[in-house]
């Protein structure tokens, strides 16, 4: 029975595609919840999922073209983890992830490409074209671990880095070598260089333009949470446009810039410079907005990816071989990426060496997704020959199957097997009776609110504020008691206050020059002085609180 | 200082403000002799030498709001006070910077606050340099506080 049974067969209309989009979004909220239980990364429940679809054909019909999947779910994913990152973070490693992102790309493009070029059989440049495609790491999963298992800021930060650099490296390699491969072009390494940098930095640039644009001229001089929100969707989508089509723009014949470079740079300036022009309002609105939108798009990626793979039309007798090819080769050239360029690294910049265990998260929290899953589906519209196509699709569906659903599952074991997960049972507590005191002081405040406007009795509300006050109490002195047992978490909290109360000056200042109290210039001045605090915090975190044993030594 | 206060006792960290436990172990040992605490935090070359003069400086403003934030969180949980407090951050070796504070009149003991090695030397050396040096008792104050990892 057909699921939209007013559509006609065949028939992709419009309502269909709606319903199809509603369906996912459904089962994306749905996995949601159930993956709370089972502990299973989201993604990963999703690429199943979708995959499980493939044998439902008629439940959900969505054609979402690889275009659509690059030019639509693809910038928000990538401006969504940039506005995040903080820039005194990625500058302090910024030398390891260019290395492993730029170099890393580079080597994996061409000696995974020549192993699938010599094993599996396929012409070189669709071999370069897949090891391009294959290079690009999705940190989704992987992230998501950190974050609930309290990973130290520093991996993340390098994990994430790394991928967002190395997805546009990715792209602009992917890109020329499918170029190379029409008729009358050819693919010379110098022509490659140039234009690598051509496209990367002028997606950079145009990024940087726009990224300072909006964070300059729009949210430092606007005070209304729906514009300032509207400004950065149209910041995201817009530098990816721009740089895409910069050629057409600005009446440059067949000039493409790297778009996925041009988001990732507005990400950068919007989230470490832009933010701090907004009021905490506008802060809150454009935060939630934008964890809403990823969830969203992420969701869609990944259902959508295992709704293109379809299953039931692989032959895997056929192509076992080569997939098992492709999984060694990724493994293998990752494997001499991070321990190879960690190695150089620490000798170039012995004091910032990535210690030993984040480079085992990093080897193996290399997982594929969307972005390798969506240049895949690009090929589709090359020059290369069908059966070629077919291959590299079913060998980058392969990988990325392998990736989600083998080391996606294991990567927090690892993480604990390690001794990285940095949230332990004392931590947990006083998280715990932390959680307790706010809900607690928010259930009293909603009682006095009520009791205030006459909904329940002053009496009633009285006794039980009374009540909520008596346990906010008790648990006040559970935690100062728990505090005395373990000091160290006294710090951990001091640091995080500091930081916050930082923050909200930050926001506060650029309250008070948007309303006139203060000019421009000593709000600037201010800002400044903040901002520099901040990186002062950060070198404390950092050096201070990790000197116990000198820089160099921590990982041994 | 206070007239009524019998000395001072400095408690010096060069790291790992984490070892809480390890102020408040100080804090309590001042309040017990009823001596003024000073809390010396030293930003030390191998750890802080590459950075130019302007941060050094910010990094040490921000470290002293910092540490006095501390210490009146550890003053607020104690159940005894100690009549004076004062942090003091400085730059440059331990050694150097402890014999320095150490010579003013009235300090009367010298705790350290990490038990641990630094650039290359242990800490039981530099405990023995800074008897020598300053001709006060020097001790690791409660070596047992877990290190901050």
């Amino acid at each position: 029975m057909r699921f939209l049974a007013y559509a006609e067969a065949g028939e992709t209309n419009f309502l269909e595609q709606e319903l199809s989009v509603v369906v996912l979004l459904a089962v994306a909220a749905a996995m949601a919840i159930i993956v709370k239980r089972v502990k299973v990364p989201y993604t990963v429940a999703l690429v199943v999922v979708g995959l499980i679809f493939a044998f439902f054909p008629n439940f959900v019909d969505l054609d979402f073209s690889p275009e659509l999947i690059l030019g639509l779910l693809i910038p928000p994913l990538l401006f969504e983890a940039t506005l995040h990152l903080p820039w005194s973070k990625l500058k302090a490693d910024l030398f390891p992830i260019l290395l492993f992102a730029i170099g890393g790309t580079m080597l994996g493009t061409f000696a995974v490409g020549w192993i699938v070029w010599a094993l599996v059989g396929v012409p070189w440049l669709a071999a370069v074209a897949f090891g391009a495609l294959i290079s690009a790491t999705d940190p989704v999963a992987v992230i998501a671990f950190f974050k609930s298992l309290g990973v130290a800021k520093r991996l993340s930060v390098l994990v994430e880095g790394e991928s967002l650099f190395n997805d546009a490296v990715a792209f602009v390699a992917f890109t020329l070598a499918v170029s190379a491969a029409s008729p009358g072009e050819s693919f010379g390494i110098a022509n490659a260089v140039g234009d690598f940098v051509v496209v990367g930095g002028g997606g950079l640039l145009v990024g940087l333009v726009l990224g300072w644009f909006v964070s300059e001229v729009v949210l430092a001089r606007v005070d209304d949470a729906l514009i300032e929100t509207t400004t950065t969707l149209a910041v995201a989508y817009g530098s990816f446009l721009v740089a895409e089509e910069f050629g057409l723009i600005f009446g440059i014949d067949g000039l493409h810039l790297s778009g996925i470079l041009a988001v990732v740079a507005a990400g950068l300036v919007v989230g470490n410079s832009g933010l701090r022009n907004t009021s905490p309002t506008t802060r809150i609105t454009l935060e939630y907005f934008w964890e809403v939108l990823a969830f969203l798009v992420n969701s869609l990626v990944f259902l959508v990816i295992g709704l293109k793979i379809n299953l039931r039309e692989i032959d895997f007798a056929e192509n076992v071989v080569n997939v098992l090819v492709a999984i060694g080769a990724i493994l293998l050239i990752r494997f001499i990426i991070v321990y190879g360029f960690g190695a150089i690294h620490s000798r170039v910049q012995p004091s910032r060496r990535v210690p030993r265990p984040f480079q085992h998260v990093m080897y193996w929290g290399g997982l594929r997704g969307a972005i390798s899953l969506a240049l895949a589906l690009l090929l589709e519209e090359s020059d290369f020959a069908p059966e070629v196509v077919d291959t590299l699709l079913i060998m980058t569906f392969g990988v990325v199957l392998f990736t989600l659903l083998i080391q996606g599952t294991t990567i927090s074991g690892l993480i604990a097997r390690l001794g990285l997960s940095g949230i332990e049972e004392n931590q947990r507590h006083q998280q715990e009776i932390q959680a307790r005191i706010y809900s607690r002081r928010a259930g009293a405040a909603e009682i006095g609110r009520l009791g205030k406007e006459g909904v329940l009795f002053s009496s009633m509300a009285k006794a039980m504020q009374a009540t909520y006050e008596a346990e906010v109490q008790e648990s006040r002195t559970e935690l100062s008691e728990h505090f005395g047992t373990h000091p160290e978490l006294e710090v951990a909290m001091l640091l995080q206050a500091r930081r916050d109360a930082l923050v909200a000056e930050q926001s506060a200042i650029g309250e008070m020059v948007r309303s006139g109290f203060v000019s421009t210039d000593v709000g600037h001045h201010l800002a400044v002085e903040l901002h520099n605090r901040l990186a002062a915090l950060d070198l404390i975190e950092e050096r201070w609180e990790t000197n116990l044993k000198p820089p160099g030594k921590l990982d041994n | 200082m206070s007239t009524d206060v019998t000395g001072e006792l400095i408690y010096v960290s060069w790291g790992g403000t984490g070892r809480g436990a390890a102020l408040r172990a100080a804090y309590d040992q001042a309040a017990s002799a009823g001596q003024s605490l000073t809390y010396l935090a030293i930003l030390d070359p191998p750890h802080f030498s590459d950075l130019d003069s302007g941060l050094i400086e910010l990094v040490a403003e921000e470290l002293d709001w910092l540490l006095n934030a501390h210490m009146r969180t550890v003053a607020e949980a104690s159940y005894q006070q100690v009549e004076s407090t004062k942090v003091v951050v400085r730059v440059g070796e331990v050694d150097d910077e402890v014999e320095a504070l150490a010579k003013a009149p009235g300090v009367k003991a010298i705790v350290l606050g990490a038990p641990v090695d630094i650039g290359g030397r242990s800490v039981h050396d530099l405990m023995g340099a800074l008897q020598t040096r300053t001709g006060l008792p020097v001790d690791i104050i409660n070596p047992d506080a877990p290190p901050l990892t």
